[in-house]
């Protein structure tokens, strides 16, 4: 199991340090970023390392390394303040970590008498396999479940479902219900050429669009999984 | 807390199953009762939008049966009325995905919780219907004023008492006053003569009931429509109270009784 | 006119009297698997043996059925012009 996370997101990349001795897991990055190093070249690094305490000995030490790999370190995401000290000390920019647990007391919505597990899908984490690609509209009753991203071609009605371990691309009209990253990945998103879904889930995350407004523009939009809370914005505005 | 199971069906699509298990589930629920509705049509589930709980729904009563989640991870809370519970159905499944014996169980683990369990039937008397009425103490049969609506309950009712389901107590839906006043449509007196079965409501047509279904409010929350007296009635019945039947104007206004009397001179 | 006809005239069955009877006749199919022209012979026979010994208004006769508490009732009306037998 691979302590070391490495991903690619809107501003670079995202370096997460799971548990284990410090020094092996440099030694993992170290390899992981040699192994690909032109892949990653130029690119701004955030580090996240969640409660794990550094100094800022072993912050400049993570720096120096990856500059080696030519990423620059930019930002440190951590719950520690020591740590979060530590990276302002070496003029780092720092964050605390999105949270990854649903609190149990505080759901995305308070009628579900329990909280939510995603469980369905029957997928794990990292098993995307290929993109689904469905040139159809998607009618009340019919169901696609992909451990994968999901595109489809068409609208997806109310009553009809959309179950992917990755990403969900919609097409046309989306009425109906949605989960990306069914797997529990609150990094994958959902977009639509139109985006009124009678509900919308991401990793652990439940939305429903609010009640009693309805909806007079139609735009592309996306949403996606933002401290904690499923945002939804217009495509063009999130670019 | 011994919950009263009671099945809603028909026989015939669109007499209002639906629309009846969502408001006598508002009406208990108003009057102090513990309640959930069962919408056991599974493929073409719709009780949720008739409560306007669709977007709500994250497990179903397949998820339930087959263990996915626990009941009370299936049961969605109704935020207006308080004790007022959904267990939605599944959309993306089949009639076959439930057994009777499912129901049974499924029934008995709720019994304690609630005072009463109301399950929405699907339309025919497969298995959908056989899945609804198998856990039943009482049975509820919607019809309307119509000759093929009235044929099918007959043909339920039937099936009922050969299962020795019971007892069943008719609900008549969408009587048009005005329609039996110029004597074309069944009356009340016509649809109990024929089916020869106790009667516990009687619902007059009204276009709120339309507009209620539309917004997801059921027509039980406004307490100024006569539809919704109705429903409310119903439910007092259904805890024992005797309760006139509605003033639903039946009788020949001054004019009407005038010709009568011509005709008969 | 047409008022006056309406007001003095034949009444016509309303349609709320043709569905009840059409139910009947439906129901009694259903029932006990009886069907309409299985009826219609009931009531052609029934016919011809009560007319053998008495005399009776054979347009007026209706076979229905009805059903109380569960249970299928077949009612056979029959009008009577007098008995034969006490004429002579």
């Amino acid at each position: 199991m691979a302590s070391v996370s490495i991903k690619g997101t809107k501003n670079g990349l995202l370096v997460t340090l799971g548990q284990g001795e410090l020094a092996s897991l440099l030694a993992e990055l170290e390899e992981r970023l040699s192994g690909t190093a032109s892949f990653f070249k130029g690119g701004q690094v955030a580090l996240q390392v969640g409660q794990r305490q550094l100094s800022v000995e072993e912050i400049g030490h993570i720096k120096a390394l990856l500059a080696q790999n030519e990423v620059a370190l930019e930002t440190v995401i951590s719950e520690a303040p020591g740590t979060r000290a530590a990276a302002r000390h070496l003029g780092l920019e720092t964050k605390r970590s999105p949270r990854t647990e649903p609190r149990p007391e505080r759901r995305a919505e308070e009628d579900f008498a329990e909280p939510f597990v995603p469980l369905r899908a029957g997928l794990s984490r990292g098993e995307f396999g290929e993109g689904a690609l469905v040139r159809c509209t998607l009618r009340s009753g019919q169901v696609i479940r992909h451990p994968g991203h999901v595109v489809v071609i068409g609208d997806v009605n109310a009553g009809a479902e959309v179950i992917a371990g990755g990403d969900i691309v919609i097409w046309g009209r989306l009425r109906g219900t949605v989960h990306a990253g069914a797997a529990g990945d609150d990094q994958a998103i959902v977009c639509a050429l139109d985006l009124a879904p009678t509900q919308l889930r991401i990793g652990k995350r439940i939305a429903r669009p609010p009640e009693g407004k309805p909806r007079r523009r139609s735009i592309p939009e996306i949403a996606f999984v933002q401290e904690g809370r499923i945002i939804v914005r217009s495509w063009k505005a999130s670019r | 807390m011994a919950a009263m199971v009671i099945t809603i069906t028909s026989g015939k699509g669109g007499v209002g199953k639906t629309t009846a298990t969502a408001n006598l589930g508002v009406a208990l629920a108003l009057l102090g009762k513990r309640v959930v509705v069962v919408d056991s049509d599974i493929g073409l589930r719709n009780l949720d939008v008739a409560m306007g709980l669709e977007n709500r729904i994250v497990y179903d009563i397949v998820d339930v049966t087959e263990g996915y989640c626990r009941l009370r991870q299936a049961l969605i809370r109704d935020k207006r009325v308080s004790e007022l519970y959904l267990l939605p159905a599944a959309q993306t499944r089949d009639k076959t995905a439930v057994s009777p014996e499912d129901m049974v169980r499924l029934c008995d683990q709720m019994r304690d919780d609630f005072n009463f369990v109301l399950i929405d039937s699907p339309a025919g008397i497969e298995q959908g219907f056989r899945n609804a009425i198998a856990p039943a103490d009482e049975v509820l049969i919607v019809t309307t004023p119509e000759v093929p609506a009235v044929r099918d309950a007959d043909r339920i009712i039937g099936l009922i008492e050969a299962e020795e389901k019971g007892p069943a107590s008719l609900i008549i839906n969408r009587l048009k006053p005005e329609m039996v006043r110029y004597g074309n449509m069944l009356t009340t007196a016509d649809v109990i003569e024929i089916l020869a079965i106790d009667l516990i409501g009687i619902i007059p047509e009204d276009e709120a009931i339309i507009v209620s279904m539309n917004k997801g409010i059921p027509i039980a929350l406004d307490d100024a429509n006569r539809a919704s007296l109705a429903f409310h009635n119903i439910a007092r019945r259904l805890l024992g109270e005797e309760v006139p039947f509605l003033d639903i104007r039946e009788m020949p206004n001054l004019i009407e009784r005038f010709v009568r009397f011509i005709r008969q001179g | 006119m047409r008022i006056l006809d309406w007001l003095f005239g034949q009444r016509r069955p309303s349609s709320r009297e043709i569905a009840k009877e059409r139910l009947q006749l439906v129901l009694a199919y259903d029932r006990v698997k009886i069907s309409p022209q299985l009826l219609e012979t009931l009531k052609d026979e029934l016919i011809a043996v009560i007319s053998r010994h008495v005399e009776i208004d054979r347009e007026g006769v209706e076979v229905t059925f009805t059903r109380v508490k569960s249970r299928s009732r077949l009612i056979a009306d029959i009008p009577l012009l007098g008995a034969r037998g006490q004429r002579k």
